[in-house]
């Protein structure tokens, strides 16, 4: 397991992921419509995985951990992977209870039979920690979560 | 102090060695299996997977790729290229299909797969159903990063259900 730091990439496995930003929301929109809505809280992450060396990066898993409750994501493909040369930025969405949010924490790994032979990361997400109305307040209104980018790494 | 009787002593040799055939094995057959092995072909020559012999009539770089369905042309990501194969292949053995399983290898054997594209072609990307002793043309349509368009090895003829060293098949030289 390697632990990161929200907003520095992180050295895993055949390259480099990076945790950008946080967005959170009520509403969920894609692709120009509402898609849904939550009593709880959507977040969307936006992290960026480099595959920096010869083999492609392979993070398609991912979740959300607070203490003991884990939120898989949204959507089934929730983590990122990358062609060798390449870096993709998702937005991964999560729908969350504003009740138990605290230590947001993502955790990155790829699809595996056996759970423990693949390397996984550990970001903080480094929330305030914030009562679960102050979350819903916080978090009241719409979240777009932007489409996935794939460039050459420069 | 009492003797541990031979014959207990016997089975539990036999099961500690049946396990480490069993390791032995296995590690043998996922080496082989999931980590690829490559050999490299002289430049023109023809690989052979699934019953097929494929060989490289060109490998064109590209910063756009041709719509001839009259649509704008396709764009690579920012920061890569289009690699274009230009393919032939011959099938010759009734009990296999060829599945197209074409991977650009790169630099330090860097794999990238085939890419789907946006744009009509004039040319197949996947033949099925080949005619036995026909050849066929068609195309494999690659995205690399523009750093290592100058460096590529050739195609590797991806054939997971084989053994064999995965063939990597290059244009002719000009």
């Amino acid at each position: 397991m390697v632990n990161g730091v929200f907003g520095n990439p992180v050295k895993i496995n055949n390259g480099e992921v990076t945790v950008s930003q946080v967005k959170v929301g009520t509403v969920l929109k894609q692709f120009g419509e509402i898609k849904d809505r939550t009593d709880g809280i959507f977040v969307a992450i936006t992290m960026t995985g480099a595959a920096t060396g010869p083999k492609p990066l392979e993070m398609a898993a991912a979740r959300l951990l607070s203490g003991d409750v884990r939120y898989e994501g949204y959507q089934l493909s929730a983590g990122v992977t990358a062609q060798p040369g390449f870096q993709t930025t998702v937005d991964s969405v999560f729908e969350v209870d504003p009740a138990q949010m605290d230590d947001l924490t993502l955790e990155l790994g790829s699809n595996e039979i056996l759970h423990g032979y693949q390397q996984r990361v550990r970001i903080s997400l480094g929330l305030r920690p914030a009562s679960a109305e102050q979350w819903r307040a916080a978090a009241r209104g719409v979240l777009e979560p932007a489409t996935s980018s794939t460039r050459a790494i420069p | 102090m009492r003797a541990l009787p031979l014959r207990r002593i016997l089975f539990a040799v036999a099961a500690f060695a049946a396990v480490l055939i069993y390791l032995t094995w296995w590690v043998t057959y996922a080496g082989i299996h999931y980590m690829p092995r490559y050999r490299l072909l002289p430049p023109g020559v023809s690989g052979e997977t699934q019953g097929t012999s494929v060989r490289v009539l060109s490998l064109t770089r590209s910063e756009q790729l041709a719509n001839v369905g009259g649509g704008q042309p396709g764009l690579p990501d920012p920061g890569a290229v289009w690699i274009v194969a230009e393919l032939e292949a011959v099938r010759h053995d009734p009990a296999k299909e060829f599945l197209c399983g074409n991977e650009l290898i790169g630099p330090g054997w860097r794999q990238w797969p085939t890419a789907s594209v946006q744009v009509q072609r004039s040319t197949p990307s996947c033949p099925l159903d080949l005619a036995i002793g026909e050849p066929v043309r068609f195309e494999s349509i690659f995205m690399v990063p523009a750093r290592y368009a100058d460096q590529l090895s050739g195609i590797a003829l991806r054939d997971d259900s084989s053994a064999a060293r995965t063939a990597v098949i290059r244009p002719p030289e000009s």
